[in-house]
């Protein structure tokens, strides 16, 4: 509605315009001195100011259209743990999404442990809390959560490396456990 | 050969597609940028062009014998209209700040008191109007879809024609069609897409190729983009179309004989068992018994020492078996990016295992672990093979995209149990992908149908997540073995053939 109001009132004026061409009497009665024509200036040049703004905090926004091309992506069995331990950085520190890991490898490695040393829950539990189910260091200190038994040559190798500790040991802890699960352990 | 030529025809639509794109995006622009009043002729004049070029490739194809005369019996037949299921009108921002030249050239011709520039400021208040007299325009479509070969074989290249009809009164000077094809469906040619600008009455078309496969899939809408001369402003809509189908039927094919468990029926049949009589198979040698067929004597034995003895063999029977195929939403997994449907590959083998039993001379039924009721009891014959290769290719619940609905495990238990047959054994096609599927497979063992677990694999050892996935998967197959339950782990690089073969072999050592 306004708009269209302001379109009515823009032709009425350029209509006003056009007749000035013609009989230029129609706008001698329009004040024209220095000052007033300065600050129909700086209006004008605020207008101008104003619609920059108005360009430069408006997005363009057109419709995506799907991608309809695709198939339908499924899941594979382990993508969301995969995406829980990518976010486990050096410089952010979060123990309750370690814990969380650590439990879910946990159960699988008792399971296994169980399946493959054919003893009960405890005795898995047991095993791997003492750190006698495996050979890998790394896999041992991710239950343990204590320092690897490795060399000291090893150790400083690992105090440079680029990943995080932690991702370090979970991924030796499954390997371990896939090992262990595959029977290519023994 | 008809490959070949389906091939060929596909990447000639491509190509048409490709140039008649680049066409309508030339057009578009020099819209854009000419004079604004006489944007609708250049653009009449384009559409003309476009849907003439369209046209001219149409009938160069129509002398292909083959996908002609879908498309000519298409172009007789009234393109059917369609309705608007959903409408959104939005502006684009595109010409937001165009009045800021307006305004900069007026206010710096006042304060120089110079006239040449002050008029100059006519030219932006041409681009205002231009972009903001007129609005996206309402677009009535009629959309008319052929597709090539409504019933393929799973795996064929299908060509799909789009036409799309400006059938109302108003010129569409920027109109972008998207198809809506089925989830399942891969496009393997061709954009399934056009831009163009149509006048009333002219029509487009525009071509793709889908990979078939198993199903059945309703094409069934488009999404459609309407834009005004200057682009300002624009209309999305998402149209219904008249529902298209593509019926793929799996062909007839069997895997080698399927290993069964000792539950048998009285029938003669197939399934060695325990109890002694006739068959092909030795079981012992007893005495002779007046009656007993003279086949069946040891003459061998005879002939050493002179004693009548008779050879047993083991009884063949008969056995029921319900194929099982899990279809909850857990089971819709894919081996990797680029690895096999997962479901896909239970309902294959679900297919193969029913062919092969059928004509082993068992009786074989299909059930689903799937939240919408699907069930074909036991049976045998041609008609039941026939029911049971429809309902594989086109039940609902077998669709390769994942259900919406939650499976309420023990009510369906129940339900499946008061179906199964006293002596009626199961195959369960899943790739136990929780506890659940497990549970299932213990609850029908224990009730005295003994469970044989076909598991197609569908995990992979490329990162920790799914390496750590593979060995649950893994312990959760053994402790499923341990409480007596026969498994075949189908790798997903492996034939079934192969798998069974693997799996008999560990069975019978």
């Amino acid at each position: 509605m306004i708009r269209r109001t302001v379109a009515a009132v823009g032709a009425a004026v350029a209509l006003v315009g056009l007749v000035a061409l013609a009989v230029p009497s129609v706008t001698t009665s329009l004040p024209t001195d220095d000052a007033v024509v300065t600050v129909l200036a700086v209006v004008l040049l605020l207008g101008a100011v104003r619609e920059i703004q108005r360009r430069r905090h408006t997005a363009f926004q057109y419709a995506e259209t799907s991608d309809t091309e695709l198939t339908l992506e499924l899941p594979t069995p382990g993508d969301e743990f995969d995406r829980e331990l990518s976010k486990v950085t050096m410089t952010r520190f979060n123990q309750i999404q370690r814990q969380h890991i650590r439990d879910e490898v946990r159960e699988v490695a008792v399971e296994t442990v169980q399946r493959r040393e054919r003893c009960t829950e405890e005795e898995a539990r047991e095993l791997i809390r003492e750190g006698t189910w495996t050979d890998d260091p790394f896999a041992v200190a991710f239950f343990t959560r204590r320092a690897p038994r490795i060399s000291r040559r090893k150790r400083l190798r690992e105090l440079f490396s680029s990943t995080p500790p932690f991702r370090r040991r979970t991924v030796a802890a499954i390997e371990a456990i896939h090992r262990l699960a595959e029977g290519t352990d023994e | 050969m008809s490959d070949d030529v389906a091939e060929a025809d596909g990447s000639s639509a491509a190509e048409t597609d490709g140039s008649s794109a680049a066409e309508t995006n030339g057009s578009g622009t020099a819209v854009q940028d000419g004079a604004p009043g006489e944007a609708s002729a250049v653009d009449g004049s384009g559409a003309a062009e476009l849907t003439g070029g369209v046209a001219g490739v149409e009938a160069d194809s129509d002398s292909d014998a083959e996908t002609g005369a879908p498309s000519e019996g298409v172009a007789e037949e009234a393109a059917s209209a369609t309705t608007v299921r959903e409408m959104r009108l939005t502006p684009t921002n595109h010409w937001v700040g165009i009045a800021a030249i307006t305004f900069l050239t007026a206010g710096l011709g006042v304060m120089t008191r110079s006239r040449p520039l002050f008029l100059a400021a006519v030219v932006g208040v041409g681009y205002l109007a231009y972009a903001n007299a007129t609005e996206a325009p309402d677009p009535s479509l009629a959309v008319t879809r052929s597709i090539a070969d409504p019933d393929p074989e799973p795996g064929d290249r299908v060509r799909v024609t789009v036409r799309v009809t400006n059938a109302g009164d108003a010129i569409l000077p920027d109109l972008r069609v998207v198809e809506q094809i089925p989830d399942a469906l891969a496009v393997v040619d061709g954009p399934a897409r056009t831009a163009t600008a149509l006048r009333p009455g002219a029509s487009v078309t525009f071509s793709y190729t889908v990979l078939a496969r198993r199903g059945r899939f309703a094409f069934e809408g488009i999404d459609v983009i309407a834009r005004n001369v200057s682009g300002s402003r624009e209309r999305v809509l998402d149209l219904a179309t008249a529902e298209t189908t593509l019926t793929c039927l799996p062909p007839l094919d069997a895997t080698d004989t399927v290993p069964l468990q000792g539950l048998t029926s009285p029938y003669t049949g197939r399934v060695s068992t325990d109890s002694a009589g006739e068959g092909v198979e030795f079981a012992s040698l007893r005495e002779y018994q007046h009656g007993d067929a003279i086949s069946r004597i040891d003459w061998n034995r005879y002939a050493r020492d002179g004693a009548l003895a008779t050879m047993e063999f083991r009884e063949e029977r008969m056995a029921t078996v319900v194929v099982l195929v899990e279809l909850r939403r857990q089971a819709y997994l894919q081996a990797g990016e680029d690895g096999p449907h997962v479901v896909d590959r239970s309902i294959d083998a679900t297919r193969r295992l029913f062919n092969s039993l059928i004509a082993t001379g068992d009786r074989v039924g299909i059930a689903a672990l799937a939240a919408a009721d699907v069930w074909l009891p036991p049976g045998a014959g041609p008609t039941h093979q026939a029911e049971a290769r429809h309902l594989l290719a086109t039940h609902p619940a077998l669709s390769p995209t994942p259900p919406s609905e939650r499976l309420y495990v023990p009510g369906y238990l129940k339900t499946l149990l008061s179906r199964l047959d006293d002596d009626a054994q199961v195959v369960f096609v899943s790739p136990v992908p929780d506890v659940t599927s497990a549970y299932v497979a213990r609850a029908l063992h224990v009730r005295d149908h003994p469970v044989t677990i076909l598991s197609p694999d569908p995990t992979r050892t490329d990162t920790p997540g799914r390496t750590l996935a593979a060995a649950e998967r893994s312990n959760r197959l053994a402790s499923l073995r341990r409480s007596g339950i026969r498994v075949v782990d189908w790798e997903s690089d492996e034939r079934l053939a192969e798998a069974l073969e693997r799996a008999r072999r560990r069975w019978s050592a």
